[in-house]
């Protein structure tokens, strides 16, 4: 790990109302060596209220990563996503849009508003897996990420 | 006495003779003069008659000629007068005459026809009062840039509304004939019906709109429904393998091969639903067109199927190929549907796939050609129906999607697209692309 301190987790926010896909990001970060701490919103307000401590956030931890669903309740994906990158403190976490969605439209939509990678969602329970390792691998030993405040 | 005196008066009286005859003599030679001078008028006046007659009778002829003319003229006059009156009166298109000043001077049969009136009713109107409301404005517009000499004559799409109220809808074109001093002497309208055309446009129109509406509405619920049903098939797939995962005992030999089932079918239908969204999807992408040199595309398609081709030995012949305007991902989409199936419904030895183009008139006709299994007649139609199959999945794989595909596609094209084939023996899927663009 390049910039992380070994024995603090890592912080993710997952952004996703999804039960099931919820159900699976954890079982699927379960068998990593990274100790990592999922912290969860169901919808874009509550992602935008958690990244600002507003309200029951006030206590949240500021993320590493936040892996994010485009299709929301209340606020959807590319809105938050347009909201945290315009945001000065904000934009500098890595955000993995984590979709079904495997429409051009949305592809380039997510990229121009400065996501940092695009992941359409896996058929599959292998596959899943597979992916959220390789995001995690990626984003938490690969790269180099800015030191937390 | 009276000897002498009679002497004297006789040589007085001789005298006066002498005189008299000398006299007569100068006046006879002063005659003889005058005579001759008046036969030289006289002649002088022969002439001058007989040249007078001749120029009476040359301006005689003239004025003759003249009048002839004149006739000639008048009757053609006549003649034009006729066919103006036939040509207004009869012409199947409404005209009017009209002046600034006094309104209608004249209008034909057509006309009143067309708007519904009688001639003195119509007479009666004026152009403002027959015009539909909304097109008054346009038409004023331009008449003023005439009076104002800015135009002579102009020409548009304009709406009246009928003695029955319904609307009539003209081509009207006005000019104008000008006073010398520039000003308008009279106006000429010319009123083409077409109603007809028009409504039939309209209809057309609203028939376009509604069908690009339920197009747009069909591939939005393709595009819709293939994301909304991806999900609960990636749950179905995805909580089955990691059930397994989790409780490898409560799952015995049988339920593995049941769960393998499970896990199958949900593949399956995945394919399924992408299948359907690529076949939505052509419904978006065919006014893109640019001229694609088709030896490119093949070269792409060939390194596809790179491995393909090594492990059945396939041999690929490629003709010279054209460049063709066409959208560059739709055709490459058609040639590898077709060279992929003749690949894969092939079980020669050697198989072999043959791509050739012919040119025919205001067409490019290409030809895909192998030596694979054949279709049978009865199912030549049915193939390039979406997700028809003619065989087994464990026979052949594949949803049934690129026949269709390719079909939307060349047909989007403006061309055409069918088989000709033997069973056992040989497949030839012909094409064409039209030079014309649609």
């Amino acid at each position: 790990m390049k910039g992380y301190d070994l024995l603090k987790p890592v912080e993710i926010l997952l952004v996703e109302d999804d039960p099931g896909d919820i159900e699976l990001t954890r079982e699927s970060l379960k068998a990593n060596k990274i100790t990592t701490n999922l912290n969860i919103v169901h919808d874009g307000v509550s992602a935008m209220q958690y990244l600002s401590q507003e309200g029951a956030y006030s206590d949240a931890k500021r993320p590493d990563l936040i892996i994010l669903d485009l299709n929301l309740p209340k606020k959807d994906g590319l809105e938050v996503l347009d909201d945290l990158k315009t945001d000065q403190n904000l934009k500098s976490i890595p955000v993995v849009i984590l979709t079904t969605s495997e429409a051009d439209e949305d592809i380039i939509k997510s990229y121009n508003l400065g996501a940092n990678c695009y992941v359409t969602k896996p058929i599959g329970f292998k596959e899943f897996e597979k992916i959220v390792r390789s995001i995690e691998e990626f984003w938490f030993t690969v790269v180099k990420l800015p030191l937390q405040v | 006495m009276s000897g002498i005196n009679y002497r004297a008066e006789l040589n007085d009286a001789l005298n006066t003779i002498q005189t008299l005859r000398d006299q007569l003599y100068c006046a006879q030679d002063e005659l003889k003069v005058t005579n001759s001078e008046l036969m030289q008028m006289t002649l002088e006046m022969d002439k001058r008659v007989a040249k007078r007659t001749e120029e009476l009778e040359e301006t005689n002829q003239q004025l003759k000629r003249e009048i002839e003319e004149r006739k000639q003229i008048e009757k053609k006059l006549l003649h034009n007068e006729e066919l103006f009156r036939k040509y207004f009166e009869l012409g199947q298109v409404g005209m009017a005459m009209t002046s600034v000043e006094k309104g209608w001077l004249k209008v034909n049969d057509y006309l009143c026809r067309m708007m519904g009136y009688s001639r003195e009713e119509l007479m009666q109107m004026t152009w403002a009062e027959m015009t539909y409301p909304d097109d008054l404005e346009p038409d004023l517009y331009q008449f003023n840039r005439m009076l104002k000499s800015e135009i002579d004559s102009y020409s548009m799409d304009k709406r009246f509304l009928r003695k029955n109220g319904e609307i009539l809808y003209t081509f009207l074109s006005v000019s104008c004939v000008r006073k010398e001093d520039g000003s308008v002497d009279y106006v000429i309208a010319h009123l083409q019906d077409i109603t007809d055309k028009m409504k039939i446009e309209i209809t057309l129109r609203e028939r376009t709109k509604d069908l690009e509406r339920s197009n747009k509405e069909l591939e939005q619920f393709a595009y819709v429904a293939s994301h909304d049903l991806q999900e609960p098939l990636r749950k179905i797939s995805s909580f089955t393998e990691l059930f397994v995962r989790r409780f490898p005992d409560l799952v015995d030999e049988k339920g593995r091969k049941y769960i393998s089932y499970i896990l199958d079918g949900a593949r399956r239908m995945q394919k399924l639903i992408q299948d359907l969204l690529l076949y939505s999807r052509v419904g978006r992408m065919n006014v893109d067109f640019q001229e694609v040199n088709l030896n490119e595309i093949i070269g792409k398609i060939k390194q596809d199927y790179s491995k393909l081709i090594a492990i059945k030995h396939v041999k690929l012949i490629v003709h010279s190929l054209p460049v063709v305007m066409v959208n560059p991902t739709g055709i490459y989409q058609v040639f590898q549907n077709l060279i992929g199936n003749a690949i894969k419904f092939n079980q020669s030895d050697r198989p072999q796939v043959i791509i050739s183009a012919k040119r025919e008139e205001e067409k490019w006709l290409f030809c895909v050609e192998d030596n694979g299994i054949g279709i049978e007649p009865e199912y030549q139609e049915r193939i390039f129906i979406i997700f028809q199959r003619l065989h087994t999945r464990e026979e052949y794989a594949g949803t049934g999607i690129g026949l269709s595909v390719c079909k939307k596609i060349i047909e989007q094209r403006g061309g055409r697209i069918w088989i000709e084939s033997e069973i056992g023996v040989e497949t030839k899927f012909f094409f064409t692309i039209p030079d014309y663009l649609i």
